[in-house]
């Protein structure tokens, strides 16, 4: 196209830079959370995969057990019996470094004679530097790990240190490096501790007993016959498997709090847009005169569209590319947020970086881009299609914003109600998110009719009470509609979504304690240290239960055992317990009668929890499938209770039926009720030192609620991180458009002082008229806020968890959410009041 | 020949339930060379008028001929390609583009009739000369004053040399010396270059420059004389 009909645009952002800085950032900001959210989810599954296919190495096949696993001698069974040669033992196991507790190192114990096959790099003599096989038998606690991982830990070659397994503290010697050329490995390895199977074995406490059993099997019908015959052979409780499935199910359990995860980035997208739709619309609107002109001496509809579009692709393309760069590095903040989440309720991952993959760039640019042009679209459209003669005419645009505001609010109306119907009517995750942001848009759209009434309300009352000038600053946020209305959508939004997710947490918080309170009422718990905070499935060391139980104040005691059943899909929580009449009512009952539960429960039934229920849908009277040591078994649902340790679903059953079921005899936790009048933190003491030298975790019951509670409040950590993004994205966003906004009215405000209104007074106006904004976006957030709060506790929420939450009203939110309306507002209004202020009236008068 | 020819041109305006008929049958004609003053008061119709002839809006009915052809007939692009070729205009606010240089407004009308390099730099230093405005051809349009920036719309409006220059109350905004000047410079540059021009006034000055003066009234023109005193 033309050169000097481009510069007439081109220049217009490059003379405004403020104005165009607020935007990029907008779009960068939009763009930056969609993609590091993405990353830092990615580079946790990348990096659990990684691990796991390192570990896994080249087997086909894998053979696993149940909870104590399987015993050494289905190797030799495998190994020599059916001549299976590429076959290979591993224990496997967690340790955190003492150095630096938040570390979590993986034990991984191989029989070095049998690996060569599987983990070339992490055999030793193969690629293992300085290390000999001898070294790592002969030597006392041998490890090999990577330099980084040495580095990381503070270890030299040959150098002892000590890592924490279980709460206890085990030395270590480090013999080797482990050393591969490809870096993808070389990150696999990162806090990878290699040792010999038997050492492991010792470490572990899992003597006699092997984690799995690793086969390389032909892809031929010999290797389908061989599996046939394998399986044939194998004893009850143990499996064969895939490595790939293994691995599948268990990212499977993430996908939920994944998709929560990137609702939330996009919910930050979604305000990001309101702000570069605000930008364009602006930009359009303070240029319609310009326009105008352009179209008077022959400038097509087309010609212009293509300006403004190009101008605005220009911002949306240093948006985006400003915001990859801000979502890298955004994501190395998120990442450690969200690897705790992961090992606090899902499964132990080891991130020590991010790994940056083309999808989530691509993901950031498109929506990047493609958000941009969306917004861009409307004004654009809207500037092309207008008659130059209206073009000419300012208030023109104006008069024809209130013309349709009446619709808008209709549609809006129509949006929202449409958005219900979705979610009530489609029970799937996606679609409930679409009637969330049908539901956000429309509340939206009714914004400027929400508007127009308040101000007709407020006006003569403002007149009346605080002069002229309050007067004047309502109705200039009518006259500005076009304008101020965007400006209160965006604001609104993000209030709106502070009051939602604010509810949510809360309720979620209600629930949760209101749960502990009914479930945990034994005076003390005892179980091992693991890695997973909210699954106590680290087996106790024999005997700690009859010790305590005749420890002098105890009452009695209550014993679980935890373990992770796998399952034909995700695999669920299995606590096996004992339950006295007294313990009844620790459980509360989404489904089933309890007279008739407890029963069945002793007899021959299981209770399951309610997310369990959700997720499968079962219900009481069907049958749930335990893969149990003993074969496969289908037991009754008696009772369906509520639960929110973990949305992967337990499934409960009492102990003695696990241990005919299962080779295991092992604990996990203990409950201690005390006798009356012992202190049970007193009793904490005294079973501490009863056990000097065993890792326990010995806590009251108070800690452990506190414990739980920050647990919970851990896992909302980065959901009130991307609330606060999505906050500042909309703050960006109403100080740009309010910056914009009072700065085109220049003119007006060098009139104003000409006729005698003091700077006092004209901060008191631009001030009046931004907190009157932030007020009207605030007074429309509390309902939508509320009504998205009850859509995600009710509706998403259910969906993706399986949770029933109490709705919780906590005044403070709602108090919080138009403080931060209007002080939002207010300060967004600060700049340009004072910018105003101090212009001078003959020089405003000249601005054209 | 005629340059301008309307024929029984109506319009209608929608303003809510009801239509407001502004323009009743108006028929005027303007030779080549010809400056024609058209006058009235405010709601007469004279913008109306005005737009219908420009091409920035159509007439609802009665014909429209600039140059010969009907652009009340053309498509919106057609009638934007036309005005750009053959129309300049003198806005009363001046409108220059504040993004571009004094020279760059007077460029901006010759590139989009793909007149460009160094013939269109010549044309348009040489307009910016005839108006007296060379020397400040790299200057920001705010930093000029009132009358200089009109004068620049005055060399913007001719430099592609149009048909028809259409002025809209060109010294409105100007103080009577300032405007006295602006407005000889327009009726000599469009004499010298013998373009037709139509200027929307209210100024009796302005109208007893023109070869002719057109009354409108409620829609309807009311006298079509030589220089006929005014207001």
């Amino acid at each position: 196209m033309m050169r000097v009909l481009w510069k007439s645009t081109l220049r217009w952002p490059l003379q405004r830079p403020w104005q165009a800085l607020l935007a990029i950032v907008g779009v960068a900001m939009g763009v930056a959370v969609v993609i590091a959210i993405d990353i830092a989810n990615e580079s946790a599954r990348r990096a659990f995969l990684l691990s796991t296919s390192t570990i896994t190495g080249r087997a086909t096949d894998e053979l696993v057990g149940g909870p104590q696993g399987i015993p050494e001698a289905v190797f030799r069974q495998i190994r020599v019996d059916l001549g299976v040669r590429e076959s290979a033992p591993v224990v496997q196991g967690y340790a955190t470094s003492v150095v630096t507790p938040t570390r979590t190192l993986q034990i991984l114990g191989i029989d070095p004679f049998s690996e060569a096959p599987f983990r070339p790099e992490l055999t030793p003599g193969g690629s293992a530097v300085g290390s000999t096989l001898a070294q790592l038998i002969q030597t006392p606690n041998a490890v090999l790990m990577s330099q980084h991982t040495a580095d990381a830990l503070g270890v030299a070659l040959g150098q002892s240190f000590v890592v924490s397994i279980a709460g206890r503290t085990q030395p270590m010697t480090l013999v080797g490096m482990l050393t591969t050329a490809d870096s993808t490995t070389q990150q696999a390895l990162d806090d990878l501790l290699l040792t010999d199977i038997a050492v492991a074995q010792v470490w572990l406490g899992k003597v006699g007993m092997l984690d799995r059993i690793d086969l390389i099997l032909p892809d031929t019908a010999v290797g389908a016959a061989l599996r046939q015959q394998i399986t044939a052979t194998l004893p009850a409780g143990v499996r064969i498997t895939t490595p790939a499935q293994r691995a599948q199910s268990i990212t499977e359990m993430t996908a939920s709090f994944e998709i929560n995860l990137n609702a939330l980035s996009l919910l930050a997208l979604v305000v990001g847009m309101f702000l570069i739709y605000n930008t364009m619309t602006f930009a359009v609107v303070q240029r319609r005169p310009l326009i105008g002109t352009l179209r008077c001496i022959g400038v097509t509809r087309a010609e212009i569209a293509r300006l403004m579009m190009v101008e605005g692709g220009v911002i949306a393309v240093v948006g985006t590319v400003v915001g990859v760069g801000l979502g890298i590095g955004l994501a190395q903040l998120l990442i450690g947020l969200v690897a705790r989440t992961i090992n606090d309720i899902y499964f132990a991952v080891t991130v020590s970086s991010i790994t940056v993959t083309g999808w989530p760039l691509i993901k950031g640019v498109v929506l990047g881009m493609g958000a941009s042009v969306v917004a861009l679209a409307i004004p654009t459209w809207e500037a092309a299609r207008t008659p130059p003669r209206t073009v000419l005419r300012r208030s023109s645009y104006e008069e024809q914003t209130v013309r349709v505001v009446p619709w808008l609010g209709a549609i809006g109306m129509g949006l929202m109600v449409l958005g219900g119907i979705i979610m009530w009517l489609i029970p799937a995750i996606y679609a409930s998110y679409a009637g969330l942001l049908a539901l956000t848009l429309g509340a939206a759209m009714i914004t400027p009719l929400v508007t127009v009434w308040l101000m007709r309300l407020v006006r003569p009352l403002a007149t009346r009470w605080f002069g002229l000038v309050a007067g004047m600053a309502v109705r200039d946020v009518v006259t500005s509609l076009s304008r101020t209305a965007v400006a209160i959508a965006a604001l609104m939004i993000a209030v709106a979504v502070t009051i939602a997710v604010g509810v949510m947490v809360a309720s979620f918080r209600v629930t949760v304690v209101d749960w502990l309170t009914t479930t945990i009422r034994a005076d003390v718990f005892v179980s091992a240290p693991t890695i997973t905070a909210n699954r106590l499935i680290s087996p106790l060391p024999d005997g700690v239960d009859t010790t305590i139980a005749r420890l002098p104040g105890v009452e009695r005691i209550r014993r679980y055992r935890s373990i992770m059943l796998p399952t034909d899909s995700t695999p669920v929580l299995q606590i096996s317990l004992d339950v006295a009449p007294a313990d009844h009512d620790t459980f509360l009952w989404a489904a089933g009668n309890p007279a008739q539960i407890w029963p069945a429960f002793y007899r021959d039934a299981i209770i399951i929890s309610e997310p369990l229920a959700l997720r499968r849908q079962l219900q009481v009277g069907d049958t749930f499938t335990i893969q149990t040591d003993r074969g496969d078994v289908a037991m009754p649902i008696a009772g369906i209770f509520y639960d929110y340790g973990t949305e992967l679903g337990v499934v409960m059953m009492p102990i003695e039926r696990y241990q005919s079921y299962f080779a295991d005899q092992q604990l996990s936790s203990l409950g201690i009720y005390v006798t009356e009048g012992v202190d049970s933190e007193q009793m904490v003491e005294t079973i501490r030192t009863q056990f000097p030298d065993v890792a326990l975790v010995v806590r009251s019951n108070q800690t452990l609620r506190t414990a739980s509670v920050a647990i919970l409040d851990r896992t909302f950590a980065i959901t009130n991180v991307l609330q606060l993004l999505a906050t500042i994205v909309a703050f960006v966003g109403i100080f740009a458009a309010l910056t914009a906004m009072q700065l085109e009215r220049v003119r007006e405000f060098g009139m104003l002082r000409a006729i005698g209104l003091d700077p006092r007074q004209l901060w008191q106006l631009v001030l009046g008229e931004t907190s009157l904004m932030g007020v009207v976006a605030g007074i429309v957030a509390i309902p939508i806020g509320t009504a998205m709060a009850a859509a995600l506790i009710y509706v998403i929420n259910r969906i993706s968890f399986g949770w029933t939450l109490q709705f919780a009203w906590v005044p403070d939110i709602y108090g919080r959410a138009m403080l931060t309306a209007i002080v939002a507002a207010v300060l967004a209004g600060i700049i340009p009041a004072w910018r105003i202020a101090r212009i001078a009236p003959a020089r405003a008068l000249r601005e054209e | 020949m005629t340059i301008v020819s309307l024929r029984d041109v109506h319009k209608w305006y929608d303003e809510g339930s009801t239509r407001r008929h502004v323009l009743h049958g108006v028929s005027m004609q303007i030779a080549p060379g010809e400056r024609v003053a058209l006058v009235g008061k405010s709601g007469s119709g004279k913008s109306s008028l005005l737009n219908i002839i420009s091409g920035i809006d159509y007439a609802d009915a009665g014909m429209v001929e600039i140059g010969g052809q009907d652009i009340n007939a053309m498509s919106e692009v057609a009638r934007t390609q036309f005005r750009r070729a053959h129309i300049g205009f003198v806005f009363q606010f001046f409108n220059l583009v504040p993004t571009l240089t004094v020279i760059e407004n007077v460029l901006l009308p010759l590139e989009l009739n793909g007149i460009v390099g160094a013939v269109a730099q010549q044309r348009a230093a040489s307009m910016l000369d005839r108006v007296g405005l060379l020397a400040r051809a790299h200057t920001a349009p705010d930093r000029l004053s009132g009358g200089e920036q009109q004068r620049v719309a005055v060399a913007r409006a001719l430099v592609h040399d149009p048909l028809l220059v259409l002025a809209d109350e060109p010294t409105g905004n100007l103080d009577s010396d300032t405007g006295d000047q602006v407005l000889r410079l327009l009726t000599q540059l469009t004499a010298d270059t013998g373009r037709s021009l139509l200027m929307v006034t209210h100024s009796r000055e302005v109208a007893a420059s023109a070869d002719r003066v057109v009354r409108i009234q409620a829609g309807q023109l009311r006298t079509d004389t030589a220089t006929e005193p005014v207001i």
